[in-house]
């Protein structure tokens, strides 16, 4: 009788065991099922930063240079028909597109990969041709050639400039026929200050900066020379002066100039062996309604070059043409 | 008592199941954008003899290992500020070296994007820099700056 009693309480115990059983399973395998799926996830995810990072690396490792180009007379006209590039990073390149870029236009010429085999091992070069050794383009000494590598990284420079090289000073060297410029450049004293893009006034809210290095977008800025005048004769300067700088790189594609801030004085003087500071605002040179110029939105290093015009005051009370360009010693850098 | 629980549990797996799917898929959505990368090789905006002469041209590399599709392009007036938005209704894209329509572009890759005239809607000024932003359709660009 007394077993009789036990039993069915047993068995109704085994099924609440067994459903808890289940219930415990269900959990684990939800859990785990879960896990699975997330970390599958993460894991994929992980895949994919690491990827790009390789990606990454491998493009800073890219450096390519335009060496030389090689040109051929067709027809009473002259024709690129080969450039050479030197691969001087430390990876493989391969040369994927060609660029013209000329007064009225950019032109995509071609991908030299589909008619031949581009790829550069570190420290070789190539000589890419034209398709079926054609021209590559008609020979425009102004226009830029542009070659890009599968990975988007460029080499670039002005045809003219590869084929018959740099100008050159004319040789013989005769000293005594060079006019050495009369403004001698104070390095030290350099300096930029954030102005109103209109009315071109000093943000009172900065300082003078030293120009060496700037922010990029830091919007509307006044640039801060110092020279001294190293002749024996005054000199006045007009608005066309102006302070430019090129980029060494690209983005950005543009140089942008700073004409002399003339909106408080026509010309500027200056005394001989006087220190003066001279102010580039403007984008072009001033007249009423003009705008001042802009730093650029993208981080590069960029070449100063200051170009003078203006007159000498002879002692005699006559004056004379003056001109002068003086590329900076050092570049900016738009950080 | 088996029928309760496992009746208890269909709701909770639903949930975690679509809770670890949407997570999954953010992962997922994640990866693709870091590995989407584009670069803008050359821009083409010069100043034309009117309005609606005036045309860009973009070209475009995938050099990331996601499949790139182009969805918006930007064009800023730095002198002026004001930004001109083109979607893809505006443009044309295709291979620039067999000239064909494409949509997409897979790692290594050129694209040409055309605004053909009438649609750039200003005349670029000679001198004057634009900002040139190219998106993709999860939002990834690059941008060039160009000297009309």
């Amino acid at each position: 009788m007394r077993e009789a009693n036990v039993k069915p309480r047993f068995l109704s115990d085994r099924r609440a065991v067994s459903a808890a059983m289940i219930a415990f399973m269900f959990l684990i395998i939800l859990t785990f099922s879960t896990l699975a799926l997330l970390l599958s996830g993460f894991f994929g995810y992980n895949l994919a930063i690491n990827e790009q990072m390789i990606i990454e690396q491998e493009r800073a490792q890219e450096k390519i240079i335009l060496t030389e180009l090689k040109t051929k007379d067709i027809a009473n006209e002259t024709y690129l028909i080969a450039a050479r590039v030197n691969n001087t990073g430390t990876i493989t390149v391969k040369i994927r597109a060609i660029y013209e870029t000329n007064r009225t236009m950019t032109a995509f010429i071609g991908d030299p990969s589909t008619w031949m085999d581009t790829y550069i091992e570190p420290n070789q070069d190539l000589l890419i041709w034209g398709p079926n050794y054609t021209a590559i383009t008609r020979f425009r000494p102004s226009a830029k050639l542009t070659l890009v590598t599968e990975r988007g990284t460029k080499t670039s420079d002005f045809e003219g400039v590869i084929v018959y090289g740099p100008s050159k000073p004319p040789y013989p060297y005769n000293p005594s026929k060079y006019y050495i410029g009369p403004l001698e450049l104070m390095f030290t004293a350099f300096y930029y200050h954030k102005i109103d893009s209109t009315t071109g006034a000093l943000d009172p809210a900065y300082n003078w900066t030293p120009g060496w290095s700037i922010s990029k977008s830091y919007g509307y800025v006044a640039w801060n020379i110092t020279v001294r005048n190293i002749d024996d004769r005054a000199i006045t300067i007009n608005g066309f002066s102006s302070f430019t700088i090129v980029p060494n790189e690209s983005p950005p594609s543009d140089e942008r100039t700073w004409y002399l801030d003339t909106s408080t004085q026509a010309n500027q003087t200056l005394i001989p062996e006087q220190v003066d500071h001279i102010v580039y605002k403007w984008r072009v040179p001033y007249e009423p309604g003009v705008s001042a110029e802009n730093i650029y939105s993208v981080s590069c290093r960029c070449l100063v070059f200051l170009t003078f015009y203006g007159v000498f005051h002879n002692h005699d009370g006559t004056t004379t043409t003056y001109a002068q360009t003086i590329p900076f010693e050092a570049a900016i850098t738009v950080i | 008592m088996l029928g309760i629980v496992t009746a208890l549990f269909i709701p909770v797996f639903l949930w975690s199941s679509g809770l670890t799917s949407g997570t999954r898929s953010f992962w997922e959505l994640s990866g693709l954008i870091a590995t989407e990368r584009i670069v803008l090789e050359e821009v083409n905006l010069r100043h034309a003899s009117t309005v609606a002469s005036a045309n860009c041209t973009i070209y475009v590399r995938n050099i990331g290992k996601t499949l790139v599709t182009i969805s918006d392009v930007f064009i800023t007036d730095e002198y002026s500020g004001a930004t001109y938005q083109y979607g893809t209704s505006k443009f044309t894209t295709s291979d620039p070296v067999t000239n064909n329509p494409i949509t997409s572009i897979m790692q290594g890759e050129l694209m040409k994007i055309y605004i053909p005239p009438g649609m750039l809607g200003f005349n670029p000024a000679t001198g004057t820099t634009y900002l040139v932003k190219v998106f993709t359709t999860r939002g990834v660009g690059d941008q060039y700056q160009v000297k009309a």
